[in-house]
């Protein structure tokens, strides 16, 4: 069932000044009737988040064997197994440096992040969350939410430089009281105030739409026709800020949790483990209330120091100093961390797929995107830096693809990132990072 | 038609006609009126182009444009006349344009941009924001506002800041009105009946000055323009040839031959140019970039800072390269970092800019060079001859394999194209002047020999012989159908439509002055600007019937969005 | 050298005379009549990293095993302490590793550094925990004392040789010989790979210009240019060093060698130069160190590349600097003792002869090169502060007189 607004009677109303309220139920009343977009066709909120890991892992054993859809699991990649066809892989992107040298553990995930390798006098810029925050998050109680599972705020790869860092919730109580505490406004309740802005966006383009007949009175048959199919567009914008105007949709999706207890934070591996669960789980139970559109999340530091319990070598000593295993043919010890964290990370996207939204879940309304710091971590090498992106994107993307890099810079899965949550981005990246080619392969 | 004989009818009709042999004095030419006037929107490099200039190039631009679409066998610039925009092509649109309002009333920009301050920032200011619309709305609509448009802009202006309680932030709003606006996204060029001639019709005043702006810069009537356009300065022959010259004398003129030629030569195609990087490693991203600037570089130098004659693009030896380039063309490249002079020596195989990056690269596969792209690239880019499209049922198979035993050179494998008889009448025109320019692997690199046979490059054009590329572009530059193939784009990018039959006296009419000019490219363009078929048009083509039905269809298929 | 020039070769156009004129030239001083003009061909090098052999008779006793952990811990009294350390991180443990000497003496450094600001105890302050050299007789590199044995001479001590690969006799590796069985010094190790990445990820260039080729099969007279560059290396979407590409010498005579040699059957040698123009790195530490003598032994290919090896003496003490930057944070990767490795290096040096005391103070290197060819543009002047500083001849000074008060 669609509403038919009278957008002349209802913008007059509002301009007069007089808050409408109108309580109309996301789902009913919005969506179309496959219950995949609002009914206007405007897309369902799309959320954005990052999901970093230090270290990289083994190139033979990470990189699917093939290429393209319905690619081969590789023994590492494992744990994701059932989100397969959700979850993009990346490989073989290069981070070219410019000469500025590597800079062990942060060259790599900078020039992913920020599209920039830093080096001396080199401006770093925002990175990439912030940049599609500054787009999307504008409009939701916070920009954006940053978690790390080893206990230090200052695990955070969000910027808007590389001075200026979105610090982590690190304990999941005070991250649930931060949330969920006093400032909540449950969607499900029953009062509301337009955003202004909205009203005053709205007149500006009415009055274009006022000036029609005056524009086509100047102009050849032949080209009416193409004035009057940008007046058609017009009306469709001005329907999105129509329904920006409505309260908050009641959202099923949205239920508020229980508060967890207090957890104690830390750097061995079992508490790393478990604190990124319970973080996460806050994490996307506020992104299921619309508390945000985009998130961080950070399982390690890159050059991460986490270690096991009885082991003296911490994940970055292993990597440095355990031997390669003959037979085997990689580290044992040092890839038992990579097993964890992409066990972690199929937990999130098991916890975003558990959330319902319409026909769809959490997760197919979502682009996460996973990255570590280096390919192989004991050579710090930057080339072929491994590289995930899960969720659908609400239908903006494809996935479930194995994009093989050949060499193109990672700057490449950034742009087409960027370009993906509309935000004003031609290029990405500066000097040999920079790039103005999306991935046609995922970019629907 | 020989060049000797070009010449003498050239000196003929200047004889017969008593013009002056003054370089590229204006003529009104054969034709008293053009065709119908075009809606045409603005191309992505126009908006940003605007943007800068209104606003400064401080103030940044980027989204996802709407693509710019290339007519048929056309130009960009033609295509423009038939695009419309899309729900989500405006979208971006309105992004970009509160993207841009907002960097305009920030701190940073608001006390250069704005003319005034508000008597409080946090309440409406109507005479202020009067003043600010005064200034940037005729730059932004390329016209005067009318009254009831000015009283809008306030309006709305006045209760963005009383809803917002910011002054500032109704003024951003408001501007996006502007930026929104189709006056300013897309070129409504106004005529008015001419009293002197009856059932003739010319451009306005503001019309004029928007075409000449776009065709000699690439961009929106500058302050004094619109001033002489106010002036009525540009109603009479004199004004009207000030500012062409003024703006033909411009550094910026430049920046508009480099969009003509880009738009001619299709470097658009720059974007997706990729090598196999295991076989060409030294094509990076970075070397495809920098051979489109190369090209451009050379033909600035070559037409406007020498103002040299167009024909010599085919045989120069003066060039620039950067040090991507250098391994490319395998020689020594100075600067570290820019753009460096480089002049090949006379008898290498470097000459004209056939032989550079910008046109092997750009026409081949991302694997092996192609005698055939190339060939037609050079028939229907530089001489204006349509080759057709190959049959549906090719088998192409023979010709993907480059490593069988007995076809070892792209002469070899193309061999069959030119004995089969389904084949041969469409490749007998492309291939001989691709097969010339083999000598370059398809990253653009020099070679003799490919797979150890030795690279054959002579051939025939026009019943001319040559023995390789460079002998191929001394062809080219003495060929009768490059200069009219470059005045009819000319032609097609001034007035945004494909030439018809009625415009075909004009394009004659225009050759022959471009060849009296010495093909001097700034002269050729001050004859389009100056003559009566671009600054007129005829009384019935207000109405729009002489578009073809190419164009309805394009728009027919746009209305289901 | 252009590659229609092997053409020419291999088509076998060359005439025999043509390279006995100008070496007679060169005895007799006599200008002689070029056969043809001499080319130049630059090139960079791509790839360059300490000449390793391994094979099952390289190590028979295994390879060398770093400091313990958890040594460090059980010498603290303090059972607090011990039990805190135990908790925590075990980064905090390597660097407490570093100070295992009497009254947490640093048993690593030298002499004073940024990092390390008290001066140092240095190797020597603890007992030799000795250390496993190569024991197999083979090793890449180049005969560099002209003895077939390794007897002293007026300059050399005396030491083992090896034999190459090839069967070659009369190798001098000394620095293979100490580090060969450690498992950062092996074919896969860390340190060597590390400093090759730095290297071809934009931290420095290495230009060779040779000119006055007659002919690239044989030309008895050429000329070897050796510098740095200053712009850095270009890599194509593989990884591999990028052909043709132009580089710049940096306009310092310090940084730039010139020496003579000549092409035998595609084999480029060069006589003995110092060389102080590479930035070696084995570990982080960045300090100019010199070759001396070094010598170039280069194969021609047909593609254009050079393939061979560069071989010298480095100032051992200088190796161990390069070595030794962290401190318990190189021992451990790269698997060897500090204290262990400087006594091996006094032990092995043998070259650099003082005629006083009969010591030597270098050691015998050799590196694997791979060089690429390059366009090389005349030199640039650089920013003083992108060129090392001078070598640490104060530090050595300091170390000196530490050593001499132990």
């Amino acid at each position: 069932m669609t509403i038919s607004l009278n957008r002349r009677k209802l913008l007059r109303g509002m301009l007069g000044g007089a808050a409408v309220t109108v309580a109309l139920p996301l789902l009913d009343c919005f969506l179309n009737s496959n219950g995949t977009a609002l009914a206007s066709g405007s897309p369902l909120p799309v959320r954005f988040g990052t999901w970093f890991w230090g270290l990289g892992s083994n190139h033979d054993r990470w990189v699917p064997t093939t290429v393209g859809a319905n690619y081969v699991l590789s023994p590492e990649l494992a744990a994701i197994e059932k989100f397969k066809d959700q979850v993009s892989i990346f490989s073989g992107f290069n981070t070219p440096l410019d000469g500025r040298g590597n800079l062990a553990h942060v060259s790599g995930w900078q020039a992913i992040r920020s599209g920039t390798a830093p080096g001396p006098g080199v401006t770093v810029g925002p990175s990439l969350d912030v940049i599609v925050a500054d787009t999307i998050g504008q409009d939701t109680r916070f920009r954006s939410l940053e978690i790390s599972a080893v206990g230090d705020p200052a695990n955070s790869f969000s910027q808007r430089t590389p001075s200026q860092i979105n610090p982590a919730e690190v304990e999941p109580l005070a991250f649930y009281n931060r949330v969920f505490g006093s400032e909540f406004q449950d969607p499900n309740a029953s009062d509301f105030k337009p955003n202004p802005k909205a009203l005053v966006r709205q007149s500006v383009l009415s009055a274009i739409t006022d000036s029609r007949r005056d524009l086509l009175r100047r102009i050849g048959s032949d080209d009416r026709q193409r004035l009057d199919q940008y007046f058609t567009s017009l009306r469709s914008v001005e329907q999105q800020i129509a329904l920006q105007l409505e309260k908050p949709a009641a959202n099923e999706a949205c239920s508020v949790p229980a508060a967890p207890q207090h957890a104690d934070t830390g750097h061995e591996l079992s508490v790393v483990a478990r604190n990124h669960d319970i973080l996460a789980q806050i994490l996307v139970l506020a992104l299921a209330c619309n508390q945000t559109r985009v998130f961080n999340v950070a399982i390690s530091e890159s050059g991460s120091n986490i270690f096991k319990s009885g082991e003296d070598r911490s994940h970055h000593q292993l990597t440095h100093e355990e031997p390669v295993d003959g037979k085997l043919g990689y580290q044992p010890l040092a890839t038992s961390f990579v097993l964890q964290y992409m066990q972690n990370w199929s937990n999130l996207l098991s916890m975003m797929s558990a959330v319902k939204e319409g026909e769809g879940t959490l997760l197919d309304h979502s682009l996460v995107f996973a990255h570590s710091d280096s390919n192989f971590a004991k050579t710090h090498a930057v080339d072929g830096i491994p590289m995930m992106i899960a969720g659908r994107g609400a239908g903006r993307i494809r996935s479930g693809i194995h994009v093989a890099g050949k060499g193109d810079p990672v700057t490449r899965v950034g742009l087409s990132i960027l370009q993906a949550y509309g935000v004003t981005a031609e290029k990405f990246g500066t000097a040999s990072l920079e790039t103005s080619r999306p991935l046609s392969e995922i970019f629907v | 038609m020989s060049v000797k004989v070009l010449a003498a009818l050239s000196a003929l009709v200047l004889a017969t006609a008593g013009l002056t042999a003054r370089a590229g004095e204006g003529t009104d030419g054969p034709l008293k009126e053009g065709g119908p006037a075009v809606v045409r929107r603005l191309t992505q490099d126009q908006y940003r182009e605007a943007i800068a200039d209104i606003f400064g190039p401080d103030i940044k631009v980027g989204g996802r444009f709407e693509p710019d679409i290339r007519s048929a066998n056309g130009l960009i610039a033609t295509g423009a006349s038939r695009v419309a925009v899309t729900p989500s092509g405006l979208e971006q649109y309105d992004v970009m344009a509160r993207s841009i309002a907002d960097q305009i009333v920030d701190k940073d920009h608001r006390d250069i941009l704005i003319p005034c301050a508000p008597k409080s920032v946090k309440a409406a200011d109507p005479a202020c924001a009067g003043k600010f619309f005064a200034k940037v709305g005729p730059l932004i609509f390329r016209r005067q506002l009318t009254a009831r448009e000015r009283e809008v802009q306030i309006e709305i202006a006045d209760a963005g800041a009383q809803k917002l309680g910011d002054f500032y932030q109704g003024l951003a709003l408001s501007l996006v009105g502007l930026l929104d606006n189709p006056n300013f996204l897309f070129r409504i060029e106004d005529t008015k009946a001419d009293p002197k001639q009856p059932g003739s019709r010319e451009f306005t005043p503001y019309a004029k000055a928007s075409r000449i702006s776009f065709l000699i810069w690439n961009a929106i009537p500058d302050e004094e323009l619109l001033t002489a356009a106010a002036n009525g300065e540009l109603d009479n022959k004199e004004g009207l040839t000030r500012q062409v010259d003024r703006l033909l004398a411009s550094p910026r003129l430049a920046q508009g031959v480099e969009v003509f030629f880009s738009d001619m030569l299709q470097f658009e195609t720059f974007r997706d140019l990729q090598k196999d990087a295991a076989l060409y490693p030294k094509f990076s991203l970075q070397a495809a970039e920098d051979s489109k600037e190369q090209a451009l570089r050379t033909i600035v130098e070559v037409l406007i800072t020498e103002h040299g004659d167009y024909r010599d693009l085919f045989t120069t030896h003066k060039t620039f390269l950067t040090r991507t380039l250098g391994p490319l063309y395998n020689v020594t490249v100075d600067k570290a970092d820019g753009w460096e002079p480089y002049e090949f020596s006379p008898d290498s195989p470097r000459a004209g800019i056939l032989t550079q990056l910008g046109f092997v690269a750009l026409h081949s596969h991302a694997g092996r060079s192609s005698p055939t792209l190339r060939g037609k690239a050079v028939r229907e880019l530089l001489l204006c001859q349509k080759v057709p499209d190959p049959p549906g049922n090719v088998d192409f198979t023979l010709f993907e394999d480059t490593t069988n035993a007995v076809h070892r050179t792209a002469r070899d494998r193309l061999t069959a194209h030119r004995s089969n008889p389904a084949c041969a009448g469409c490749h007998k025109i492309m291939d001989p002047i691709g097969l010339a320019l083999e000598n370059f692997d398809t990253a653009g690199e020099y070679r003799s020999t490919e797979n150890g046979a030795p690279i054959d490059a002579s051939g025939e054009l026009n019943g001319v012989p040559f023995k390789n590329a460079a002998d191929l572009g001394k062809i080219l530059h003495d060929a009768p159908a490059v200069p009219p193939c470059l005045v009819r784009r000319v032609y097609e990018y001034a007035t945004g439509r494909s030439v018809e039959k009625a415009d075909i006296a004009g394009l004659e009419d225009l050759t022959q002055h471009f060849a009296a000019d010495g093909y001097r490219f700034p002269e050729l363009l001050r004859r389009v600007a100056l003559s009566d078929a671009f600054n007129r048009i005829a009384p019935e083509a207000g109405q729009g019937t002489n578009l073809s039905k190419t164009a309805l269809n394009v728009n027919n298929s746009q209305k289901g969005n | 050298m252009s590659r229609a020039l092997w053409l020419r070769v291999a088509k076998g156009t060359t005439a025999g005379y043509m390279e006995w004129a100008p070496l007679l030239a060169c005895l007799f001083g006599i200008a002689a009549a070029p056969a043809r003009a001499a080319e130049t061909q630059g090139y960079v090098i791509a790839s360059f990293m300490t000449s390793v052999y391994t094979d099952q008779n390289t190590c028979p006793e295994g390879l060398n095993e770093g400091p313990d952990n958890k040594d460090v811990i059980s010498h603290i009294p303090d059972p607090e302490l011990r039990e805190k350390l135990r908790k925590a991180l075990p980064e905090t443990l390597t660097n407490l590793m570093t100070h295992r000497g009497p009254n947490w003496a640093d048993v690593c450094h030298l002499e004073a550094s940024v990092s390390n600001p008290d001066v140092a105890a240095g190797p020597l302050s603890v007992p030799d925990p000795g250390m496993k050299l190569v024991e197999g007789k083979t090793s890449y590199g180049l005969n560099l004392d002209g003895t077939k044995d390794g007897a002293p001479t007026e300059n050399t001590c005396r030491h083992e040789k090896f034999s190459a690969p090839n069967g070659e006799p009369g190798i001098d590796n000394q620095l293979y010989r100490v580090l060969g069985c450690t498992v950062g010094f092996g074919p896969q190790g860390w340190f060597r790979i590390y400093g090759q990445q730095q290297m071809r990820d934009g931290d420095r260039s290495i230009l060779v210009k040779v000119s006055g080729i007659e002919d690239p099969g044989n030309s008895s007279h050429i000329t070897v240019d050796i510098a740095d560059g200053a712009d850095a290396m270009i890599k194509d979407p593989k990884g591999n060093i990028l052909a043709d590409v132009t580089y710049h010498e940096v306009n310092d005579a310090r940084r730039h060698a010139t020496t003579h040699g000549r092409i035998v059957d595609g084999v480029l040698t060069t006589d003995p130069v110092d060389l102080t123009v590479l930035k070696i790195r084995f570990t982080g530490a960045q300090i100019p160190s010199t070759i001396y003598r070094a010598r170039l032994r280069l194969e021609l290919k047909p593609d254009g590349t050079a393939k061979g090896v560069l071989a010298g003496y480095q100032n051992w003490q200088d190796i161990y600097r390069l070595l030794v930057h962290t401190g318990a944070n190189d021992e451990l990767p790269l698997f060897f003792t500090c204290p262990g490795v400087y006594r091996a290096f006094q032990r092995a040096a043998d070259g650099g002869k003082d005629p006083k005391t009969g010591t030597c103070s270098e050691t015998s290197v050799s590196y694997d090169v791979e060089l690429v060819p390059a366009h090389i543009a005349p030199p640039v002047t650089i920013k003083a502060d992108l060129l090392e500083g001078e070598p640490r001849a104060a530090q050595r000074e300091m170390t000196a007189v530490a050593i001499q008060q132990r």
